[in-house]
């Protein structure tokens, strides 16, 4: 599994050819969209991984960049399941993920409590190959599968003085044994502004690698947010609220001098527990070493325009 | 009891096998997860802690009639502990750091945690220099002053171990409690 430092650099081409889609990817695109429409996607159970037909391995394009599928779904931070990264894997089982339902609210003109299959039934799926960069100064690179925030988000037409949008993961003890040590404020919650929301780059994934989400990923349904730190990307949503104020966002309400609403990827912002200026890129030998982190995770050029004129050291 | 040197033959097995376990895990015969180096630098760090809290734990086991003998662990135990230490920083410093005297600045300036680690590595470093009998004999009283220095380096260990949490302190808390419970004890034995 030894990747050269040169097949890496690759990841800056492929992150211009997924907010450039066109080429390569409508292909992609079409394949997933007739599985879709053919009923091959997963209906039934959201809770156990299943193929997606249609899909193939980004990897056989690209190989040697995207890390491991088993490095994706064995190291996971997800409290909700314990606080080991291999926790998640072992104990998620218990996550029931059909029904699932997601409840709408606040400022929209179309509040309610929907069944997730019917939401997500309008939306196209693509894939999207993205860098996810944890606050925990490591990143690996996922495939993941699903369709933008901002596409999704409008078919509950939020208001016009909707500021932010704040999201919530499941709350159940039974089924998320881990929330019964209360290391976080559950449920866990996580909330961005409506413009980033709406950025192009953000996105909610229904699967990965080609497969619905294990539970320990997040499923059935889940934020991606490439240029913020990991833990803003919240798991298993089923509360999505639109507000005027600046929503509660949990490891902010855990330890703010940390971890700040916008907790973008800042490799000049520095933290009292990792350094931010290199990252670790998972699956690596053991004598490689950190690379350095990139302003906005590397997808500057997208999304820096959304904080002009804000003070980066203060709002991190 | 066991005899003396079937003992030290079992200790010394017990404790070169987080290393091998690593070596293993290192050229990938073992899987110690997809961040290798995360992995050494927290078996190691433990495995040097927990092997500190057995050294202080001797004087008190030996007092019952059972662990007599397991007073004479006490030095191989203690580089062991800090052979791991040792082995804990050189990965911090060669590998995690790269070398990198900016980055390992930064964060000796920004991180506690890294401050304590490091008291607590030189709080143990003279310990293991002074640890063979010649040193003992020549140092004498002085020798006994210096090996004290164990409470530091294990006290700031687990500072350091506390303040690299992310959020759930409860198990260096554990390991702190039982700290405070081997001084109390100590106390205890010298005041009768």
């Amino acid at each position: 599994m030894s990747k050269t430092w040169s097949q890496k650099l690759k990841i800056k081409q492929f992150k211009d050819f997924e907010v450039t889609p066109e080429n390569l990817f409508n292909n992609r695109r079409a394949l997933l969209k007739s599985a879709f429409a053919l009923g091959l996607l997963p209906s039934r159970s959201y809770g156990h991984v299943t193929d997606i037909e249609g899909y193939r391995p980004w990897d056989q394009e690209y190989p040697g960049i995207l890390n491991a599928y088993e490095d994706i779904t064995n190291y996971n931070n997800f409290y909700e399941f314990g606080l080991d990264k291999s926790d998640p894997a072992r104990y998620s089982h218990t996550l029931e993920t059909h029904p699932w339902q997601v409840e709408v609210s606040g400022l929209t003109n179309k509040p309610g409590v929907y069944d997730l299959e019917e939401i997500i039934q309008p939306m196209q799926l693509e894939e999207r190959v993205y860098k996810l960069r944890c606050v925990e100064a490591w990143s690996m690179i996922v495939p993941w599968i699903g369709f933008s925030l901002g596409s999704f988000l409008q078919q509950f037409e939020p208001q016009a003085n909707a500021t932010f949008v704040q999201f919530f993961t499941l709350y159940d003890t039974d089924m998320m044994p881990g929330q019964r040590s209360r290391v976080l404020d559950w449920p866990y919650r996580e909330g961005l502004t409506m413009a980033e929301a709406m950025h192009p780059l953000s996105f909610l994934a229904t699967g990965l690698y080609g497969k619905t989400l294990p539970n320990q990923n997040g499923a059935p349904i889940r934020l991606v947010v490439p240029w913020k730190y990991g833990f803003k990307s919240i798991k298993s949503i089923v509360k999505i609220v639109f507000t005027d104020q600046k929503p509660l966002t949990s490891w902010n309400q855990a330890n703010a001098r940390e971890y700040g609403f916008y907790s973008n990827v800042n490799p000049n912002v520095s933290h009292p527990r990792w350094s931010q200026a290199y990252e670790r890129v998972l699956g690596q030998g053991f004598f490689t070493p950190r690379v350095p982190t990139e302003m906005f995770n590397g997808y500057g050029e997208q999304v820096a325009h959304l904080y002009d004129g804000l003070d980066l050291q203060i709002n991190y | 009891m066991l005899p003396i040197k079937l003992l030290k033959w079992i200790a010394f097995i017990l404790s070169l096998l987080p290393f091998l376990i690593l070596i293993l895990g290192i050229n990938n015969f073992i899987n110690l997860g997809p961040n290798i180096v995360e992995a050494v630098l927290h078996r190691t760090g433990n495995t040097s802690l927990n092997l500190l809290m057995i050294v202080l734990l001797l004087p008190l086991m030996a007092k019952h009639t059972l662990f007599r003998n397991f007073i004479v662990l006490s030095r191989m135990l203690g580089l062991f502990s800090f052979f791991y230490a040792a082995l804990h920083l050189c990965v911090y410093l060669f590998i995690d750091r790269n070398m990198s005297i900016l980055s390992i600045q930064d964060d000796f300036i920004s991180r506690p945690y890294i401050l304590a680690g490091m008291i607590a590595f030189l709080s143990i470093t003279p310990l293991a220099l002074t640890s063979f009998r010649r040193a003992q004999i020549r140092l004498r009283k002085l020798w006994k002053k210096i090996h004290q220095l164990v409470y530091l380096g294990t006290a700031s260990g687990i500072i350091h171990y506390i303040w690299q949490m992310k959020i759930d302190l409860s198990l260096p808390m554990l390991y702190l409690v039982g700290f405070l419970i081997i001084l109390e004890l100590k106390k205890g034995f010298r005041v009768t």
